[in-house]
């Protein structure tokens, strides 16, 4: 009887101890993997005004708003492409942001001001600094005011600039 | 080494399937939308990535800001603010150039003599502009005689600001929410904070006879500028007496419920 039980007790060592041979083979290898919510903003289009008349007066304006509304009571608009800023921001959804519009640089003939912005669904308003919640992706169009100077006019390319900062709060 | 090369890929991978189109020009991407520095981890880093087609231009620079009670930020002059902590850091490169698909990573490490400051939360932003988002136009344009284009354009130069926070021996902030005035379908809530810290959470809204949020979750971020927010809450008249206000550092729900850092009836 002592014999059998012996047997048995050897046959199951030698099995576990096989088991553990061969389940030690194989080696396994760690996959690290990160998935991370980028941030992200780029420009569609530029804000542009199209053809304006060189014997635009000073203090004339035009206008483009956010839904690329044009104002332009003294008929100044020649042709070309007049549209707002387009820019797309993609971001992780649900984070308390702030979007401002800096730095704005005039051409050499008229002064850029009131900068109006709208993003994503929201209504437009003044976007000098807007508080927003983000959204996965969302349009932020933004539209100003042109306004003719007194610099005596030479016609050309005379383009300007602005800085359009998302900041996460 | 090879953690990264895949942590990267899969940025990479992430950022393909979430691109809405192809881009024809440079497009900045950046891989953390807030960075922490702590006593014991002194250095943080973030990845500025180009998924443009064009070679673009960055600039990284410090940017400090104040919070306004409605929760805008104000940009105040660099060095003005007295917990900025643009001035307690070290960072590089300030400039990059990238290729399409090429990144850079942007290293911010607190300087030696940071650990002598006064406890408090000391925060800056670190903002990327372009500079140029496509180089090869630029140096064409240069080239060539005939730079005319069709009419005025005027360009946005695009940045991110991303917040990077050391708290320097200060513990966590501690919450408290009241209600400042209810009036019909809009409620004015209080939020309170003491401690030297900011605090960073959500607002949830949850109807307490279903348990499920009446409202989307609205992120709250109280800037150590600031011990207290008025926020307006829009909420449907015929269940106002069941609703339950939660702030949580969590954004989901039903975590929030049992991580609440304050709390009040409505």
């Amino acid at each position: 009887m002592k014999k059998i039980y012996f047997l048995a007790i050897s046959a199951m060592f030698s099995a576990a101890c096989s088991q553990h041979v061969l389940a030690a083979n194989p080696e396994s290898v760690s996959v690290n993997v990160t998935f991370v919510d980028t941030v992200a903003i780029d420009e569609v289009n530029p804000l542009s005004f199209g053809l304006l008349d060189a014997n635009m007066l000073n203090a004339e304006t035009v206008v483009i708003s956010p839904d690329d509304t044009l104002t332009d009571a003294q008929n100044n608009r020649l042709g070309g492409t007049a549209e707002a800023a387009e820019v797309t921001v993609t971001a992780s959804a649900g984070q308390a942001i702030t979007i401002s519009i800096d730095n704005i640089s005039s051409g050499t003939h008229y002064t850029l001001a009131n900068p109006t912005c709208k993003y994503d669904t929201q209504s437009a308003g003044a976007c000098t600094s807007q508080s927003q919640t983000s959204v996965a992706t969302g349009a932020l169009l933004i539209g100003m005011t042109l306004t003719r100077n007194s610099t005596s006019m030479t016609t050309g390319v005379d383009n300007g600039s602005f800085d359009v900062n998302v900041t996460y709060n | 080494m090879m953690l990264k090369k895949i942590r990267l890929s899969a940025s990479a991978l992430l950022l393909v399937l979430i691109s809405p189109c192809i881009f024809a020009k440079a497009a900045l991407y950046l891989t953390e939308d807030v960075l922490f520095l702590s006593d014991k981890r002194q250095i943080t880093s973030v990845d500025i990535i180009n998924r443009g087609t064009r070679t673009g231009v960055f600039e990284v620079r410090w940017l400090d800001h104040e919070m306004q009670q409605d929760g805008v930020l104000k940009r105040i002059e660099l060095g003005q603010l007295q917990h900025s902590l643009a001035p307690k850091v070290r960072y590089s490169p300030r400039r990059v150039t990238l290729q399409p698909g090429q990144s850079q990573r942007i290293k911010v490490a607190l300087k030696r003599k940071a650990k002598q400051s006064p406890a408090g939360e000391y925060y800056s932003h670190l903002n990327v502009l372009t500079i140029n988002d496509d180089l090869e136009s630029t140096i064409e344009l240069q080239q060539s005689a005939d730079s005319e284009q069709q009419g005025l354009h005027v360009k946005a130069r695009i940045g991110i600001s991303i917040p990077v926070i050391w708290r320097h021996q200060v513990t966590a902030a501690k919450a408290s929410l009241s209600v400042a005035r209810a009036e019909g379908s809009k409620a004015k809530l209080r939020l309170e904070k003491k401690g030297q810290a900011s605090l960073r959470g959500y607002i949830h809204v949850i109807n307490q006879k279903t348990g499920q949020a009446a409202k989307p979750v609205m992120p709250v971020v109280l800037y150590p500028n600031l011990d207290n927010r008025l926020l307006e809450l829009a909420v449907p008249d015929d269940n106002q007496e069941d609703l339950l206000v939660i702030y949580s550092a969590s954004a989901k729900t039903e975590e929030a419920k049992d991580n609440a850092l304050a709390q009040v009836n409505l």
